[in-house]
This record gives C-alpha cells, structure tokens and sequence, in this order.
C-alpha cells in the first residue's frame, strides 16, 4: 500500500496543474474583460469604444444605447450618445444651461451636483454630474417598484456643426463602482 | 467492541449509482406533479422549501447507498465525512474564488470560446481540485480504502457533497424559489458532479490498488476538468438559447453523461474487481 511520500508527489503534481490552469484562466479573463466594441457615428468621425458585454437598446432618437446587463434591476447602468445640431448662437456654456433645463422638465427631483469644462477627443467640452429620483412603475415584485435615486454624468461635446451629447447613468449605490468605465470611454473618444 | 468497519462493497456503489440516476429522475417529476401544492400561482415557494430540495439528491444517494449495502457494516461515516469535506471545500475555496477573485460572471459570457476556456480553466479547476481534496485530506491513506470501487464511492460523495453546497447557495440567492426549474438545476448539478467526482475517485482508486501499473491521479484529474467545463458549456448552449429557455434539456444532457460516465467506470473497474473475486 503506498505510503505517505507516495500520496505527496502526486499532491505537488495536482497542485502544480491548478496553479497552470488557474493562471491561463486569469489570462483568458485579462483578455475577456478587455474586450470592446466599437461605434462609429454613419454621418461624422465620432467613434467611441464601450465594454462588449454592454448590450444594445431601444432607444428612440439616439445614436448609441446601450446597458450593462450585469447591472440588473430598473435602473440598470446606461450610456445613450446622441447628436444635435450645433446652435450657432450659443456658447457651451449656454448649450449645457439649456440642457439642465430640459432635464429638469423630464426628471422627477433633478439636481445638479457639479458642472465642469472637460476635454474629450481633443476638443472642449462641458460635464454635468447629476441626480434624480427614478420611479419604476413597471416592476413586477413589490421591492423593484420603490423609487430609486439614479446618478449620471452628461458630457456635452461641440464638434463643428454638431453637438454630441453622451449621457451615462447608474444606480446610486453603484454609480461610483460604475464611472471608471465611463472614463475609460471618453478615454477613447476621438472625433 | 466497536463495530468493525470494513471497505466499501463493490456493487453498492454501482448500484446505488445506478438508482441514484433512476431516483434523481423520478425526483424531478415527482417535484414537477407536487409543484401545484408546494408552491404560489407564480410556481415560488419560500426558501425554505428550497433548501429541502438542494438537500434531498444528496440524501436520497446516501439512503440507497446504505440501504443497498444492509448486509455487511459500511463506512457510512467516512462517506459522509467525504461528503461534508466537499461541502466545506465548495463553500470555502470554490465559491469565494470563482465569485470574488476571479467575478467569473462579469466576463464569461464575453464570447462563446472565453466561456469555454473560462469554465475548464476556472470553474472546473476549481471544482475539481476540490473534490480530489475532498477525498484526500480524509480517507485516502486509510487502510479500508483499497478497492477502485471504494474510490468512485468516495468520488461520488465528494461530488455530491460540492454539488450540494452550490444548490444550496444557488437556492439561498433569492426571497423565493421557482419549484420546476430549481429542482431542474439541483438535479443536473447533483448528476454532473457525481459523474466527474467518481472519475477522479475511479483513478485514486487505481493508484491505491495497483499503484505500480496505475494511470496517474493527474490524468483523472484532468479529464475530469475538461469533462466538467465541456458540459458547462455545452449545458449554458442548449438549456438557454437567445430568449427561450429549456432547463429539461438541461436533465436529459445530464443524465446521459452519468449513464455514460458509469458505464465506463463500471466496466474499467470490473476486471480488477473480477480478478478479486476468482
């Protein structure tokens, strides 16, 4: 009957394999969590990459919308990108304070918490952080109906005769788990 | 005196195997026909009732198992000290590592090929290392461990014992549970993991009988992650295809491979345990 020096090497030998296929295994997730997908505007040069398991809605009036579906219930983590013509008698700043006003109309408790220059694609842009309570009257058990507060960043981005604007959302309680990606994409903008 | 605790018998593991299949079955179209009782107009039942279905596989295999085998004392103990050592290894190692470190579920999905290569070289890693753990931090250098039956009895409890654990999980995730389906999941997870636990006890098993002509336990180990992350696969692309969901074909893929699997473990075994016998 083998003893225990006998059990011992095919223990390193078990490990060993473990080890291996544990690491290819971070690899194939390195490369699976690096995937993006890439849109590109038909009728100009913006193009902005976004995390491929983000998966596409139906959005009426927009470029690009997409969900994070790990994301779940009804306020799921959203970026939607649009496109406008540029007003050529406002400056940015007065281009975003309208914005703030049509959001202000549509969103129940919208508040602004900052607004900020930003630059994207090389160009010179404006960042609005908000909040506003959503009210999910569509959900099908009891806890998916309580209003949730949503957090989102809107990046308005003038880009000769047009004006793109990138309005990227989340829960509350995830919002700040979600941005990094968000930055990643405007990361990546170019125009 | 206490009671003099002897080997696992040969055909008891088979034969429980073999009913545990039948048992598993006939458990889900049982459950299917209580459904109506046991459960809301939505199919739900509290979580409650949840853990009683990821327990009762598990139990009903170690029911047979004894039953079975009434006529000689069995290492009933050892068996499910087998089986609560892969509970405890899923529950520790497994779970958190596949959820917390590597957070499978936010990249597996990325593409067909990632989540093959994802559930053999992580899942089934994983899973698999701990059920050959199971079993070798509790009986393998026993002396009543010595018969390649003794070691796919072991396997199987060690599968049955991580396929427990993540029913158990699975059923405590949510505020109720869906009857049908869970007890679908419960049972294809039980009849997976028996399959691919009573590999790798088939080649501990060997090493423990004839050490000296035995295949390495590595190749065991091997096959059965691969086995274990092919049927992973496999299972996610024909249970669940674009938005139509079919968890029972989910039951025949199980029960094939566990049809499949012991045959060929049966077969592999006999001539050692004919040789005995003559």
């Amino acid at each position: 009957m083998p003893g225990r020096a006998h059990w011992k090497s095919h223990d390193y030998t078990i490990y060993l394999a473990l080890v291996i296929l544990l690491a290819l295994g971070w690899g194939v997730r390195a490369s699976a969590e690096g995937r993006e997908k890439t849109f590109a505007d038909p009728q100009g040069t913006f193009h902005l990459k976004y995390p491929a398991r983000w998966l596409p809605t139906a959005g009426a009036g927009s470029l690009l919308e997409v969900e994070d579906p790990l994301s779940g219930g009804l306020a799921p983590t959203r970026l939607v990108v649009s496109r406008g013509p540029l007003p050529t008698d406002q400056g940015l700043d007065q281009i975003a304070q309208a914005e703030v006003l049509a959001r202000a109309r549509q969103l129940d408790f919208y508040r602004v918490l900052s607004s900020d220059p930003k630059s994207v694609g090389g160009r010179q842009a404006v960042a609005i952080e908000y909040a506003f309570v959503a009210d999910p009257q569509e959900g099908v058990l009891a806890a998916e109906r309580i209003p949730v507060v949503v957090r989102g960043v809107e990046v308005i981005i003038p880009a000769g005769t047009v004006v793109y604007r990138l309005d990227f959302r989340a829960a509350d309680a995830v919002f700040t788990s979600a941005l990094p990606a968000f930055d990643r994409i405007l990361r990546g903008i170019a125009l | 005196m206490g009671v003099e605790r002897r080997p696992l018998s040969r055909r008891s593991v088979w034969t429980a195997k073999a009913g545990a299949i039948v048992g598993f079955v006939l458990y889900v179209v049982v459950v299917r026909w209580l459904a109506p009782l046991i459960s809301s107009a939505g199919g739900h039942a509290p979580v409650g009732v949840g853990i009683v279905l990821a327990l009762v596989p598990s139990l009903l295999w170690l029911a047979l198992f004894y039953v079975q085998d009434a006529q000689e004392p069995e290492p009933l103990a050892d068996v499910f000290r087998v089986g609560a050592a892969g509970m405890i290894l899923a529950a520790a190692v497994a779970i958190p590592l596949v959820r917390s470190v590597y957070r499978v579920s936010e990249w597996l999905y990325a593409s067909p090929l990632v989540t093959l290569l994802g559930s053999v070289l992580v899942v089934a890693a994983i899973q698999e290392w701990c059920k050959f753990a199971a079993v070798r931090y509790t009986v393998l250098e026993s002396p009543e461990f010595d018969h390649v039956g003794d070691g796919v009895g072991y396997g199987i409890a060690a599968g049955l014992g991580v396929a427990t654990m993540l029913n158990l999980v699975f059923v405590l995730e949510g505020p109720t549970v869906a009857i049908v389906p869970a007890t679908l999941r419960i049972v294809v997870t039980c009849l997976a993991h028996a399959a691919f636990g009573g590999i790798i006890g088939y080649f501990l098993g060997r090493e423990k009988e004839t050490p000296r002509t035995a295949p390495s336990i590595l190749w065991g180990y091997l096959i059965a992650v691969g086995l274990n992350g092919v049927f992973r696969t496999t299972l996610g692309a024909i249970v669940r295809t674009g938005l139509v969901y079919r968890p029972w074909n989910g039951l025949v893929l199980a029960t094939v491979l566990a049809v499949v699997v012991t045959v060929l473990l049966f077969r592999l075994a006999r001539p050692e345990w004919e040789m005995r016998e003559a």
